[in-house]
């Protein structure tokens, strides 16, 4: 619980738009004090604070890139000063790349998308990890790494380097997960379906969710809530036997 | 009018749990038992008490007349299913496949495989939105048992159950599109009678430790996840088994 609000804290990297927003507004909304971190879009973020705090809540936004490690440390040192704790990480911020074929991807392009999805993901862990164990004087808590359901298709023709990313981040929810299980920490996945969110503009191909949705077997794209309603249900203590394993939540794919 | 949910093998253990839980959800909740009838009323009774509506109905999910007798009665009494729970569950004696008998195994994939479809076959009659229904959730309890294979414990239980994740998937996407999501919960190792029943009663305690999160689940904590997969918090997960096993 923080110190000044009485509330538990949750850091949700990514969190200016997309899953990452609609998972702190619900996180809020359950009643976390949530740190919005974002990359670059510092006004949508500040809407997600506003919101949060309309709810009550208490909020920061804190600008850093998770692709380094530095940013990482600085955010968890904004954490610390703002909320003196933290009880819950949601490792959401991610990079897909542009999509197309594995023979026309730049080094460059792969390199990024590995820095954010898998090392950043994997660093904002160890710090949380610092953080939370009870071996190192912690109350515990829950890191949620915010997988895709690429890690198991593949993603050909799209982008073979953002699912192997996510593979490697389900990896890291099994190892971390196994690593820290009686360190009062657990460690979970969601692997997220498609998602009506601006990630598929991002990597040129905006209105994917509606083409796709007859190869979906539910029929539709998610909405980014559905994804945090999942978060949410991991986060809390109902989920309290879950650890180091993923949750689908494809629609069916 | 509230929803009603079907627990298979609802008088004990996980079964038993997740009745009591959906009753304190809102939810009217129907389970069928095999033998334990004192059980199966003391469930009853506390779903009663939590305010809603409970059914007992005897009979053995390995046996298809039972299974059609048993989808009559609950619609008699408490209206159309809209939520299954293909709890029921046998491992037969633990042991290795060595000595394992045909009857054994059988046994087990009857109740655990061939039961838990034909389960899920008439609760499709009456959910799927193509014949008339209103749509439902379909949740089978599977366990951790399919990927650690159970060796020297009970390989042909790890076999039914690979079965029951397979089913998850393939009618998961059979029924996308007419209002039903099938989903799975994989347990670990819970303290419930089945551990007796398998020969080894004090198993989950025996075992709890070698559990990385350092000890068994119990029953409510199992229930726990089967009530969000039957929420509409899980509306956009089908086809799909969580694991709930403390790392295992």
């Amino acid at each position: 619980m923080s110190a000044v609000t009485g509330a538990p804290v949750v850091l949700v990297t990514g969190a200016s738009r997309g899953i990452g927003a609609a998972t702190a507004r619900m996180a809020a909304a359950r009643g976390y004090d949530v740190a919005v971190n974002y990359v670059a879009n510092a006004e949508a973020a500040a809407r997600v604070v506003g919101e949060i705090e309309a709810l009550g809540r208490k909020a920061v936004a804190i600008q850093g890139d998770v692709g380094r490690e530095a940013d990482i440390v600085a955010m968890f040192a904004a954490v610390d000063r703002a909320f003196g704790r933290i009880d819950a990480l949601v490792n959401n911020a991610g990079a897909a790349g542009r999509i197309g074929r594995v023979e026309n991807v730049s080094g460059e392009m792969v390199r990024n998308v590995m820095d954010v999805n898998v090392t950043g993901a994997l660093l904002c862990a160890r710090e949380a990890v610092k953080r939370m164990s009870t071996k190192r004087g912690g109350t515990g808590g829950v890191i949620v790494n915010i997988s895709s359901g690429a890690a198991t298709t593949g993603s050909p023709e799209n982008y073979v380097w953002y699912a192997a990313s996510k593979a490697a981040l389900d990896a890291i929810t099994l190892g971390l997960g196994l690593e820290v299980a009686r360190e009062g920490i657990r460690v979970v996945g969601v692997q997220a379906g498609v998602t009506d969110t601006d990630i598929h503009a991002a990597v040129g191909a905006p209105g994917r969710p509606q083409k796709m949705a007859d190869r979906i077997p539910i029929g539709r794209p998610a909405e980014p809530e559905e994804m945090a309603e999942c978060i949410l249900w991991l986060m809390s203590d109902a989920a309290r036997y879950c650890t180091a394993t993923t949750l689908r939540a494809g629609g069916g794919l | 009018m509230a929803k009603v949910v079907l627990i298979t093998g609802g008088s004990r253990g996980i079964g038993a749990a997740t009745a009591r839980l959906c009753a304190k959800n809102g939810y009217d909740v129907a389970i069928s038992y095999q033998s334990n009838a004192a059980a199966a009323a003391a469930v009853v009774k506390d779903i009663a008490a939590a305010g809603r509506r409970g059914f007992a109905f005897k009979g053995n999910v390995a046996r298809e007349a039972e299974i059609l007798a048993l989808f009559d009665a609950v619609e008699k009494k408490l209206g159309p299913v809209w939520g299954l729970v293909n709890n029921a569950g046998i491992t037969g004696k633990i042991g290795r496949v060595e000595d394992v008998s045909a009857a054994t195994i059988q046994e087990v994939i009857d109740v655990n495989v061939v039961g838990a479809l034909i389960a899920a076959r008439e609760a499709i009659k009456r959910m799927s939105t193509k014949r008339g229904g209103k749509g439902g959730v379909i949740v089978n309890i599977s366990s951790v048992a399919v990927t650690l294979g159970s060796p020297n414990t009970y390989v042909w239980y790890a076999a039914a159950k690979g079965a029951v994740d397979a089913m998850t998937l393939g009618l998961g996407l059979e029924v996308a599109r007419e209002g039903i999501r099938v989903v799975g919960v994989a347990p670990g190792l819970t303290e419930t009678e089945l551990h007796a029943a398998g020969g080894i009663p004090d198993r989950a305690q025996k075992l709890g430790n070698q559990v990385p999160i350092g000890r068994a689940g119990k029953p409510e904590e199992i229930a726990e996840a089967i009530l969000w997969m039957l929420s509409d918090a899980a509306g956009y997960c089908t086809a799909t088994t969580l694991r709930v096993g403390g790392g295992r």
